[in-house]
């Protein structure tokens, strides 16, 4: 279910038709070994993709080429309809395409207001305003439904799904387009990661648009719109969530396309 | 390794707890005592000229200790603040014997320490090594430097005495030495400058995680060279101070002052390992080496022993240290904020629970 080239609409325009991010044939191989093999890959404006598949198909390294971190050996990558080529992770975040990766970017002697404004704590006349940025770290993570004890704790003291969801919250406070998140849940127990998936619909209804990876089909199910398989470095279906079950995708993700199988790509009824 | 965030974990209400607000109170305890003790043993050491001697001694590597806070704090280090310091000083000695006007002089000697910080930093950034090695290069670098311009000789002879920069400077105002005066004045900038502004929460972001800093979009190599260009004008201030002071420019001075330097910074709470550091801790570190050496020949004790002492300072309080932040840290399970294991630690198991597909093991004979 590739989508129909849209080279012929006007780059910008914010048609929800118009993908965030399109890519087109993308070929990576590290020496010998092919890890994807001609994969087409679209974000929409305000959905949340699902990316599957077993270790080693290929998701990681996907996402590592639409934020710039790798570049394709062959194929291309379209942002709002025209071709970029991002060399590092600077460009592409200047196009509004975050990633949060698994090893979280927290720093653990600082509070979760001062990680939260990592790098950009407001200031005023050169000092900054420390008590504005507690409260505006506070409203923050009220209006994402993420409960702290305190936003003065040293991230240290915050469980895993606390870290994930400051985590998160920081990386959408933002605003990018498009967040990539890679397995946030893989370390979750089930009420933490329920916390998680409640804070991903949540930044889905600010607009903007998640790529979800996740070994955890469950989750997967539960919080994207469309699911994308990937099969050794190739995609092997693309289901809207509403019309699939989890014994579906887990059919996909197992099964070599190359061998008996239902049609690949087809959205299933 | 941390007061101040096992000190704010207690904290319930928004401006942490009393601990976290007077982090530095053990030091500032340790400090009284000491110099309770002394005194009451040597009374004479609460006299006005003992105490001012104390206070310009660690007036000269205490200021030089507040940039080392922020070094530290951003995992970096600086071994050559000795060694500019002393060629500030024989830089402005110099031209001050060739005719220079003293003030000129000092302003040139001012400038002198920034651009050996740039130097120490630009190699750093360029060759990719570590600061501590740079540094220890430069420190033997910049002294033969100060060798080659004084020809290995005092600077002493043809100073102008009377000329107001040595009147003033070297003198005292309110009856307090202009060092002292210094020392305070920069530490109380430098307080500010490390808790309350970017420069300082990008230090300490760095110093914390290095890559997550890097992923905020702190540049990690300008934030060095500032840091380091901090450091070195702190050293050539107490250099242009100093001489006016002292009247002669001997080359070797400030031989050795980086281990004082570090010592007053880590006993003032400052981590080697990054992260957090105190600007008035290292004020009272310095302080606390000061009357170390000066208090205990007051009893007598000669140099050796208080070498000796000096030492045991630096242990005991990474030692109280350590231990205040055990105490700390129980505190904090005990009000029910526990620590969680790192997030990675329980990755690979139970993990998958969800995901039958992995479990199974289907697959990972195919992995490329």
């Amino acid at each position: 279910m590739t989508p129909p080239p849209s080279a012929h609409l006007r780059p910008g325009a914010s048609d929800a038709s118009i993908p965030i991010v399109e890519l087109r044939g993308v070929t990576k191989s590290f020496g010998a070994v092919a890890a994807l093999k001609g994969i087409d890959f679209v974000v929409r404006p305000g959905e949340v993709v699902g990316l599957v598949g077993d270790n080693g198909a290929g998701k990681s390294t996907l996402m590592k080429i639409v934020v710039g971190a790798l570049s394709p050996d062959e194929g291309e990558i379209l942002v709002d309809g025209s071709r970029v080529h991002f060399t590092n992770t600077k460009d592409s975040r200047k196009r509004g395409i975050e990633m949060l990766f698994q090893d979280l970017a927290l720093c653990d002697d600082l509070d979760v207001a001062v990680n939260f404004f990592l790098g950009r704590a407001p200031t005023q006349f050169g000092l900054v305003r420390v008590r504005r940025m507690h409260a505006l770290v506070r409203k923050q993570l009220e209006e994402l439904g993420i409960r702290l004890p305190t936003t003065t704790l040293p991230v240290r003291f915050l469980s895993g799904g606390q870290r994930q969801s400051l985590a998160i919250a920081r990386a959408a406070s933002l605003k990018p387009r498009v967040l990539i998140l890679d397995e946030p849940t893989a370390a979750l127990g089930v009420q933490q990661s329920r916390a998680v998936l409640e804070l991903v619909k949540n930044v889905r209804a600010t607009r903007t648009a998640v790529v979800f990876i996740s070994h955890r089909l469950r989750d997967v199910l539960d919080v994207c719109d469309r699911i994308v398989v990937l099969y050794e470095g190739r995609q092997v279906a693309n289901l809207r969530s509403a019309d699939t079950s989890l014994e579906e995708v887990v059919t996909y993700i197992v099964s070599d396309p190359d061998a008996a199988r239902p049609a690949a790509g087809a959205a299933s009824e | 390794m941390s007061r101040v965030m096992a000190g704010a974990a207690l904290g319930k209400g928004r401006r942490g707890s009393f601990l976290d607000r007077y982090y530095d109170l053990p030091l500032i305890l340790v400090f009284v005592a000491m110099v309770g003790t002394i005194s009451f043993f040597h009374p004479a050491f609460l006299n006005r000229y003992s105490l001012i001697s104390t206070g310009t001694e660690a007036a000269y590597f205490g200021t030089m200790a507040l940039g080392m806070v922020f070094l530290l704090s951003m995992r970096e280090i600086d071994l050559s603040v000795g060694s500019i310091f002393g060629l500030t000083i024989i830089v402005v000695a110099h031209l001050i014997e060739t005719g220079v006007q003293p003030w000129v002089a000092a302003a040139v000697g001012v400038v002198v320490g920034p651009a050996l910080g740039a130097v120490n930093g630009l190699i750093t950034n360029a060759l990719r090594i570590q600061t501590i090695i740079v540094t220890l290069g430069t420190l033997s670098i910049y002294r033969s430097f100060a060798l080659i311009i004084s020809k290995d000789m005092v600077l002493e002879h043809n100073l102008p005495i009377q000329d107001s920069y040595f009147q003033v400077l070297g003198g005292q105002w309110f009856g307090v030495p202009v060092s002292i005066w210094m020392f305070v004045v920069l530490a109380a900038i430098l307080h500010v400058v490390y808790r309350y502004t970017r420069f300082g929460f990008d230090v300490r972001a760095i110093g914390s995680n290095p890559e997550a800093a890097r992923l905020a979009g702190i540049s990690i190599p300008r934030m060095r060279l500032t840091a380091l260009m901090l450091q070195g004008l702190l050293c050539s201030v107490v250099g242009v101070v100093a001489f006016a002071y002292l009247e002669a420019g001997d080359p070797v001075t400030g031989t050795g002052f980086e281990l004082s330097v570090i010592a007053a910074a880590i006993i003032g709470g400052t981590a080697l390992s990054g992260g957090h550091g105190s600007v008035f801790g290292a004020l009272i570190g310095a302080l606390i080496i000061a009357v170390i050496t000066t208090g205990l020949i007051q009893f007598g004790v000669t140099q050796d022993w208080a070498l000796f002492a000096t030492g045991a300072a630096i242990v005991g309080a990474v030692a109280l240290d350590a231990f205040l932040k055990r105490r700390r840290l129980l505190a904090a399970e005990k009000l029910g904020v526990t620590a969680a294991a790192p997030p990675r630690a329980s990755q690979a198991t139970g993990a998958d629970e969800d995901a039958p597909v992995t479990r199974d093991g289907v697959g990972t004979g195919n992995r490329p």
